[in-house]
């Protein structure tokens, strides 16, 4: 596998989300909006590369029957620091992911990534392997983040969670830009839409639509690609089916004038 | 034997290790998660009483747990002449708990807060959005509450503590007003 590959694996052909249904815990908690998805993936990224970067720096040092004690410890100790620097410098978001963050200790992707990969690669593959994995882990979850805020509330709002770059919360995108101006600054679109999507209910019915979606076009794609194969197979048979008739005419026509 | 001493030395260096760097960071956040937890007692002080305020610049406060009602006293910094009271206290229904504040200042519920809910989402914001607002103003000594508002245990939580705050305020500062 390439260097490239590896990094690239994460984001469709393995993604955490979307293909091997890891993480479903934060996918389904956090991701009611855009920003605590992109928070939860910021902390992910930083947990996952650096839990493969150290395990695989040590791989060779922590034996085989204590390995699992020690990755958790690692691991915890990564996720305690993230949970300190965001209760210190992005404390609302801290307050809204709440228990998620030391949650993300047990995050299956996160011990996984480290026994299937980082205890058997060397420390650049490992650490790109981490930071693969975890940015197709956040682009999972900033798809279903996304999703679900506009279903519930027609926008997406930056600033409330993640106070960089701007002084006050402001609308990146909102159907009001468009609505207002037709039926009146009284109207207000968050007051139509579908509340529900910001709630347990709402996560699990916009993730299952959007694993919908992508499996279907994946069904769609091995449908394609099985009747290119029935087709090719059949065109090999009949090229053999054809040699063999011209070589049966050919053998008859020696007999014929062997025995002329 | 000697493989286990040594794989018993290597977990103990790992956790040593790694409680060394949670003491290190530890040491840094430490301060500013303390600050950060000042700054938003003080914005919701603010919230409660309907005005800015900066701590130790424009106001004190001492604090008294009365049977799970919370007193807070706002003084000016000499603490000398008082600005106001805060009520805070958690409400329990059978959609879980409600947190509120309650400001009042001369006899007049300045503001009622929902600081925190494990209710309903939608109800919680149906309250703060049109019940918490026709507190404003209104005397200590004869409070007005909403019959009918279609989320009746987050109301009736609030309620309670509004209820809670008033009695307790007429009882023991209402002469002092």
């Amino acid at each position: 596998m390439t260097k490239m590959e590896n990094f690239t694996k994460g984001f469709f052909k393995e993604n955490p989300i979307f293909v091997y249904l890891l993480g479903m815990c934060p996918a389904l908690a956090v991701t009611s909006t855009f920003e605590t998805a992109l928070g939860m993936g910021l902390m992910v990224i930083f947990v996952l590369a650096l839990s493969n970067f150290v395990i695989s720096l040590f791989r060779n040092v922590i034996k085989d029957e204590i390995r699992t004690p020690a990755y958790i410890v690692i691991i915890a100790t990564l996720v305690t620091i993230v949970d300190m620097v965001s209760a210190a410098y992005v404390p609302v978001l801290s307050e809204s992911l709440g228990v998620f963050i030391p949650l993300i200790v047990v995050n299956c992707l996160i011990l996984g990534r480290a026994e299937s990969f980082a205890s058997k690669n060397n420390v650049v593959d490992s650490i790109i392997d981490g930071v693969g994995m975890a940015l197709g882990f956040t682009m999972a979850l900033v798809i279903i983040g996304i999703t679900r805020e506009f279903l519930a509330t027609g926008g997406i709002m930056w600033g409330d969670y993640l106070p960089f770059f701007v002084s006050e919360p402001v609308n990146l995108l909102t159907l009001d830009w468009i609505l207002q101006p037709i039926l009146g600054s009284d109207f207000t679109i968050r007051d139509n839409m579908f509340s529900m999507f910001s709630m347990p209910a709402g996560a699990f019915i916009g993730l299952g639509f959007i694993l919908a979606v992508i499996q279907s076009k994946k069904v769609k794609k091995e449908k394609e690609a099985a009747a290119l194969m029935k087709q090719k197979i059949a065109e090999a048979k009949a090229k053999k089916a054809a040699r063999l008739k011209e070589q049966a005419a050919t053998d008859a026509l020696a007999k014929k004038g062997a025995s002329a | 034997m000697q493989s286990k001493l040594i794989s018993g030395f290597i977990l103990f260096l790992v956790a040593a290790i790694s409680g060394g760097i949670i003491f290190f960071i530890n040491d840094i956040t430490a301060p500013v998660i303390a600050q950060n937890l000042i700054d938003k007692q003080v914005a919701l002080f603010s919230e409660a009483i309907d005005q800015e305020l900066v701590i130790d610049e424009d106001f004190i406060y001492t604090e008294t747990d009365i049977n799970g009602l919370t007193e807070y006293v706002l003084t000016t910094p000499d603490g000398e002449t008082v600005i106001g009271y805060v009520y805070s206290q958690r409400s329990s229904n059978n959609y879980g708990d409600v947190d509120v504040m309650v400001g009042i200042i001369d006899g007049v519920i300045q503001n009622v807060v929902i600081v925190g809910s494990t209710n309903t989402p939608t109800f919680v914001k149906n309250i703060e959005k049109n019940y918490l607002e026709p507190f404003k103003t209104q005397s200590t000594t004869a409070v007005e509450f909403d019959s009918k508002t279609g989320a009746t245990y987050t109301y009736t939580s609030v309620s309670q503590v509004v209820t809670e705050a008033v009695n307790y305020y007429n009882e023991t500062r209402g002469d002092a007003s």
